[in-house]
């Protein structure tokens, strides 16, 4: 209890005493632990889709690339297809 | 190098498992503090949790650039941790609080228990800095340098805020 005359001193070290009866429970290291146990598998699971972020566009840009090029391959084709049909002979019986 | 360093330093070097070094050498003075500045361990426990997970991160994120000593690092992450805490439940502990939290280890405790309240009662009033400078000096017994590399501010403006807040304090004994 604060004494009626107590300096601000006397009371700061009067409360400041005992340290030792001022810790943590005994399981609190296990929990911190674990804790950050949870915090590295939220961090693998960050990193990976951070990861898949930065793949995406490349993803993206190489779907596009291959959708393109397999259009214009089909319309070469077709072009080649009826091109040779035009130039076929009918044969007359 | 001393052994908190050489324990970051095995965990930079990739050994997950030295973090526990470091929580077993910290852990008590860590919760301490915090309790000191929040007024009851059971929130002083949470604070120090989330400030150790932070400090995990920014040891794999490598923001922690060895210019200050570890404790001292762990010391600014707790005390802003602790500060926001504060911020976050309103400045006054409620007393209900720490009736609520469970004894500790029997009835030997008490007396340490209604000094945190004490403490955190009777410091309410002061400006945040002003009660965390305080507590570092008065109570946890720091140096002005290394209060003034926790606070990040200079070793005067520490000076200026101890001044400070005996003087508030002078003045509301005298008022009451």
């Amino acid at each position: 209890m604060k004494q009626p005359e107590e300096d601000i001193d006397a009371r700061l070290e009067r409360l400041a005493r005992s340290p030792e009866a001022v810790r943590p429970k005994p399981n609190f290291g296990a929990r911190v632990m674990q804790a950050i146990e949870q915090e590295r598998e939220i961090g693998w699971l960050q990193e990976i889709l951070r990861s898949a972020r930065r793949v995406v566009p490349l993803a993206a840009i190489t779907a596009a690339v291959t959708l393109f090029w397999a259009v214009r391959s089909q319309s070469s084709f077709d072009e080649a297809m009826a091109g040779s049909w035009d130039d076929s002979v009918e044969i007359e019986w | 190098m001393t052994n908190l360093e050489e324990a970051v330093a095995d965990f930079l070097a990739g050994n997950r498992s030295a973090f526990q070094k470091v929580v077993d050498a910290t852990s008590t003075r860590l919760v301490r503090l915090s309790a000191r500045m929040l007024g009851n361990r059971m929130d002083a426990e949470d604070v120090v949790q989330e400030a150790y997970v932070k400090a995990y991160r920014s040891l794999i994120g490598g923001q922690f650039d060895g210019r200050s000593r570890v404790e001292t690092w762990l010391y600014r992450i707790v005390v802003n941790a602790s500060i926001d805490a504060r911020r976050a439940r309103g400045r006054r502990v409620p007393t209900s609080d720490v009736l609520d939290e469970p004894p500790w280890d029997g009835g030997v405790f008490a007396e340490a228990r209604l000094a945190l309240s004490e403490l955190a009662d009777w410091l309410s009033e002061l400006p945040e800095e002003q009660r965390t400078a305080l507590i570092l000096k008065a109570v946890e017994g720091l140096g002005s340098a290394e209060i003034a590399e926790i606070l990040e501010c200079s070793e005067g403006a520490v000076e200026q805020l101890l001044v400070r807040a005996r003087t508030t304090l002078r003045q509301r004994r005298n008022q009451a």
